[in-house]
């Protein structure tokens, strides 16, 4: 098990580097910021002496292994424009995302492993089918179009929760119940199916025919034993879910890391832009890790694999 | 299993709550804002599209920094919010000694947040703080040629640049802002970038990144006590939520709506839209650099007897914008009156008929970015259906901001493209930086009128630099250097109670608002 | 050598030929039995046709700007979704918007599955160091949430179609190589391969004839699965501003450029967002049945 973790811990460090790389070089490649964040009457002799300050004019595989060798200790460079810590101000706005990201996720578990018991524990009636259908529909809507119907239902013609900005609990409701919808749909899919996978087993079957009311056989076995493919799957749709984070950040003027990465690529604030997929990288691959290290520990055959 | 359900459902409720006063809520109860009304109101929410980069004065050029740290700092010289005239802030009097030298005199007894005296050594503190290549100013390119800040005595500087310099005015109103020196020193910059000190008439309390800036009135102000007490500008890049947040109270004033909004706006009770013409311009850049049939002055007339401005504005900016027909704005101190091509599809196409070209045949491109100026890719799409009526095809572009500007800068525009410019107050400013060869931003050049261009820069005389400003407009004019637009037009949504007079600078001078 | 094919093989082949005869026929009446599968090929049938024929049924010019006409509501002097910021015709352009959703679905489905059947197959048969770099390679694309991967590539390499296509095909063929590397293992140690190698039929012949063709089904189900995402994914970029750019009608963009008149008209935002649900809707729908028929041990997964 420890080979295990510390095979894919590796792993998880090779990721983010090379993610890191590609990033950069695609970057580097697409041209430099400097005559973005330079007044517009700046002449072409100010422009070069800019890029000389900043490093842009030297050899690109110089600017990497400057770059890596920087990264690799958490600097990576000042905000062109703030001339702060880039990682800092990244790191600054986890906390808004984690926040979202949280009562998404939360809110849509509460809502969805009961709904999907449900729709299970009542197979084939209106109730299931109707469960069913909705969830089909709930993983065609687009996030941001279903931003932005609530926003026009909730801030636009009923005028009682506000679109965005701030960071109140009122704020957040709009946001979140965006970003939870796919998962609800997803989730409540999963459960269902891994739940009828339970019932369907022998030792169910058995229990049921010698008496145990059905409603306690669900709480006791069939739930216990499908939370476990429901957990990975959780953390396994984290990363959907950040992505997903991105775009809700934007509709609803949500101030954490995907607004930041939005507007860094908008302004061509790239040392904010590495910032931010850095972590995002970091954030993803160690969720996976993670999920992995919980898979292998319950399903030991993995991990010869 | 129970047990752990219960633990599950308490947990997560724990989880929201925790996220709810985690970081930034807790400051930032609505109600403190919003509904108090029985009391009389002395704070001010703005609803603002951007965060400052930074909040240490003479880094940053961006707009959105600048705006919001102008409350903070003051300046040596202003413009009058309405005309847009020079005006003493904290140096009283300027004054050229020669072509190369510069005296100001300075306000005395003014303070400084932290009770320090402000000073010749502030101002040449800020300056230098321009100047210091360590500093990364992007201000500095403008400053160049200043080469020497010398104090004479505490009320009184010196600037001395390297070659006649008369923008020295309009450098030191719109970028200087001056500083504390003993409190950068002590703290160092990254502090001061954070904590800002300045004379201004509001005092730094918080700044949450992407968040908030929240300010208080700074009570020994040197110009009187601010009539508001707390100002924050809270950050909402989209429009429909700084609607939403005007609409539900949370938000006071906020800048660029859109002109299909502004009915909305009218008929909410308690609010009211401030408009200004400001001192950005509007244009439809013909490219003379790019090898096509842009570089014919027939061709670009024609294209200005084609457009119809008047309908565009009407139609598109629902009359929101202030029509121009040469290279200056009215607002420009050395604007001149010059002839009005006007629309004239017939002329149009004739002209190019003599030119050599079947209107028929001809395909232009026309780039445009999206969202930076009203209506932009709007316009960009209307101008296409006005030159197809004369049968000219356009293909319309719509790039990204930062692409947009790349382009331009790189010179890879095809044969138009739409800009802006501004604050274009200053003749200098404006027709150097877009009709030189050097200055890509109208992509305009010939050779006559750079030649007098550089010729009117270096004239210290008011008059005859009038004189050689004026002939140039009429030069520009005549060769069609572009398609003039208009003057923007600034749109705000205000409450209806609130006394403020939108400035035809963009600033936003808290100092200069109160509630009725 | 190719005289004398191993036998079991020849009576492979008798096996699957039958089969396919028939397969539009199995199509067919497989589709009437699941009324999901049939709405989902309904809508992307119209989808297509749609794509295809749609700029002659446009009832008025998709690019052309009325200025006296804009933002009138839907049901007004003949514009059926209402018109525009521009007084262009929303029905209009939700038709000419169809193209680029198809375009952009079926494009990038291709050249990702392409890309990531060839590495697939290349990892999965060849094994190795090459299996070993290739799905590192795998594994950095996938440390990064799909979307966003899109998006900073796309904002890199700048705006239009064929950028899009770029970066959603970047991002996308990593699931192609992925499932088809595991495809190809399992297929290696099934008997007829063990049986040929072991007969010495070269490594190529085994390739072509016998392990490629038993990866359609699979390519198939996973493209089909795949083209929904593309498609939304697609409309999120161009609602941010990067993706598709205007005035080429398309849904993610006509979103965008809707989105500032939410207090005034409904209209703007609300179509192309039905038209994006409905065509999500259709190809998951139809995506779901195809895996469930063509592969049921995958069902419910």
């Amino acid at each position: 098990m420890l080979d295990f973790i510390i095979k894919r811990f590796f792993q998880v460090i090779v990721v983010v580097l090379l993610a890191l790389t590609v990033v950069f070089f695609l970057i580097r490649i697409s041209g430099d910021p400097t005559t973005l964040f330079l007044p517009p009457d700046a002449p072409k002799d100010q422009i070069e002496e800019y890029k000389e300050l900043l490093g842009y004019n030297r050899p690109l595989i110089v600017q990497y292994g400057d770059f890596m060798f920087h990264a690799v200790q958490g600097d990576f460079g000042e905000s062109l424009r703030s001339q702060e810590d880039a990682l800092g101000i990244v790191l600054s706005r986890i906390p808004a995302t984690f926040q979202l990201a949280i009562s998404a996720l939360l809110i849509a578990l509460i809502i969805a492993i009961p709904l999907g018991v449900l729709s299970a524990y009542k197979r084939n009636t209106v109730f299931d089918k109707v469960g069913v259908a909705l969830t089909i529909v709930g993983q065609a809507i687009p996030s941001f179009w279903l931003g932005l119907i609530l926003i026009y239902f909730f801030a636009a013609q009923l005028k009682i929760l506000p679109s965005g900005g701030g960071g109140t609990a009122i704020h957040l409701i709009l946001p979140t119940l965006t970003l939870a919808a796919y998962s609800v749909a997803r989730f409540t899919r999963f459960t269902r199916s891994a739940m009828l996978d339970v019932l369907r087993k022998d030792y169910i079957r058995t229990s049921k025919a010698s008496g145990v009311p059905t409603f306690r056989l669900i709480m006791r076995y069939a739930l216990r034993n499908s939370l476990i493919p429901i957990i990975t799957l959780v953390a396994l749709d984290l990363g959907v879910l950040l992505g997903g984070a991105v775009i809700t950040e934007v509709v609803f003027s949500w101030p954490g890391v995907g607004r930041l990465l939005m507007q860094s690529l908008m302004n061509r604030d790239f040392p904010i832009v590495l910032a931010g997929v850095f972590i995002i990288a970091l954030i993803y691959a160690l969720v996976n890790f993670i999920a992995d290290v919980l898979y292998a520990y319950v399903n030991p055959q993995i991990r010869v694999k | 299993m129970k047990r752990f359900l219960i633990m599950f459902f308490a947990m997560s409720m724990l989880f929201i709550f925790a996220g709810c006063t985690e970081g930034t809520s807790g400051q930032d109860e609505p109600s403190s804002d919003g509904n108090n009304d029985q009391k009389a109101k002395d704070s001010l929410v703005i609803g603002f599209e951007a965060d400052a980069g930074t909040l240490i004065a003479n880094l940053d050029v961006n707009y959105t920094t600048d705006t919001q740290i102008r409350n903070i700092y003051d300046s040596l010289i202003e413009r009058d919010g309405q005309t847009g005239e020079y005006i003493p802030s904290l140096a009283t009097d300027w004054e050229n000694v020669d072509e190369l030298t510069w005296r100001l005199t300075l306000k005395e007894g003014v303070k400084f947040h932290n009770g320090a005296d402000f000073n010749a050594e502030s101002v040449k503190f800020s300056i230098d703080y321009i100047l210091d290549e360590a500093n990364q100013s992007f201000y500095r390119s403008r400053w160049a040629n200043v080469e020497e800040v010398k104090v004479l005595s505490p009320t009184e500087v010196e600037i001395k640049t390297s070659v006649p310099f008369p923008s020295l005015v309009q450098r030191i109103t719109e970028d200087l802002l001056i500083m504390e020196p003993g409190y950068v020193e002590e703290v160092g910059t990254d502090v001061a970038a954070k904590e800002p000190v300045g004379t201004g008439a509001y005092k730094f309390v918080e700044w949450s990144r992407d968040n908030f800036l929240k300010l208080e009135a700074n009570e020994d102000y040197w110009q009187g006590e601010p009539a508001i007490k707390e100002v924050e500008f809270r950050y909402i890049p989209e429009f429909s939520s700084r609607m939403s947040a005007f609409l539900g109270g949370e938000i006071d004033f906020f800048k660029n709506i859109p002109v299909d909004s502004v009915a909305e706006i009218k008929n909410t009770d308690n609010a009211k839209i401030g408009e200004v013409s400001s001192a950005r311009i509007n244009y439809l850049a013909l490219n003379t650099f790019h090898d096509g049939p842009l570089q014919d002055v027939n061709v670009r007339k024609a294209l200005n007897y084609a457009v119809n401005v008047d309908e565009l504005l009407e139609s598109i900016l629902n009359g929101y914008g202030t029509k121009m027909t040469g290279p200056l704005a009215v607002i420009n101190s050395s604007y001149v009156e010059t002839d009005d091509y006007g629309y004239d599809p017939d002329k149009a196409v004739e002209l190019l008929e003599e030119a050599g070209y079947d209107p028929e045949e001809l395909t232009l491109t026309l780039d445009t970015p999206n969202g930076r100026y009203p209506m932009d890719s709007q316009v960009a799409q209307g101008i296409a259906s006005q030159l197809q009526k004369i049968g000219v095809q356009v293909d319309v572009k719509v790039n990204e901001w930062g692409n947009h500007l790349e382009k331009i800068q790189n010179r890879e525009m095809g044969d138009m493209y739409i800009l802006g410019w501004g604050p274009a107050f200053d003749p200098q400013s404006t027709i150097e930086n877009l009709f030189t060869e050097g200055a890509p931003y109208s992509s305009f050049y010939d050779e006559k009128i750079e030649a007098k261009i550089q010729e009117t820069n270096a004239i210290f005389n008011e008059e005859d630099r009038f004189e050689g400003y004026a002939e140039l407009q009429h030069d520009l004019v005549e060769q069609s250097a572009w398609v003039p637009l208009w003057q923007q037009a600034d749109l705000y949504a205000i409450k209806e109670d609130l006394n403020f007079e939108p400035r035809v600078d963009e600033k936003m001078q808290v100092f200069e608002m109160s509630w009725k | 050598m190719s005289s004398s094919l191993p036998q079991n093989e020849q009576a492979l082949e008798n096996r699957v030929k039958p089969k396919r005869k028939s397969a539009i026929a199995t199509f067919f009446s497989n589709l009437s039995r699941s009324w999901t599968g049939l709405i989902g090929f309904i809508i992307i049938m119209t989808l297509i046709v749609i794509s295809l024929i749609g700029q002659w049924i446009t009832p008025f010019d998709p690019y052309f700007a009325e200025f006296s006409k804009k933002l009138l509501p839907p049901m007004t002097e003949g514009h059926l979704l209402g018109t525009d910021q521009l007084g262009r015709d929303i029905f209009s352009r939700i038709i000419l918007g169809a193209r680029v959703s198809v375009i952009i679905g079926l494009a990038t489905a291709l050249i990702a599955g392409l890309i990531g059947t060839i590495i697939g197959i290349i990892a999965g048969f060849f094994r190795g160091w090459i299996d070993i770099i290739l799905m590192r390679i795998v594994d950095v694309t996938l440390s990064f949430p799909f979307i966003l991967l899109v998006l900073v590539i796309n904002a890199i390499i700048g705006a239009g179609l064929r950028n899009i296509i770029i970066s959603l095909a970047v991002g996308g063929w990593v699931i192609f190589a992925r499932v088809i590397r595991s495809e190809v293992l399992a297929l290696r140690e099934k008997e007829f391969i063990t049986a040929c190698i072991a007969t010495g039929v070269s490594r190529f012949e085994i390739l072509i004839k016998h392990i490629v063709p038993n990866l359609f089904t699979p390519i198939i189900i996973l493209a089909s699965l795949q083209i929904g995402t593309y498609i939304i994914a697609e409309a999120s970029i161009s609602f941010l501003g990067f993706g598709v750019a205007p005035p080429t009608p398309a849904w993610g963009n006509m979103l965008n450029e809707g989105k500032d008149y939410i207090f005034s008209s409904w209209w703007l935002i609300t179509f192309p967002g039905l038209a994006i649900v409905i065509t999500a809707l259709g190809v998951n729908l139809f995506g779901d049945w195809l895996r469930d028929t063509l592969d049921p041990e995958l069902k419910g997964e």
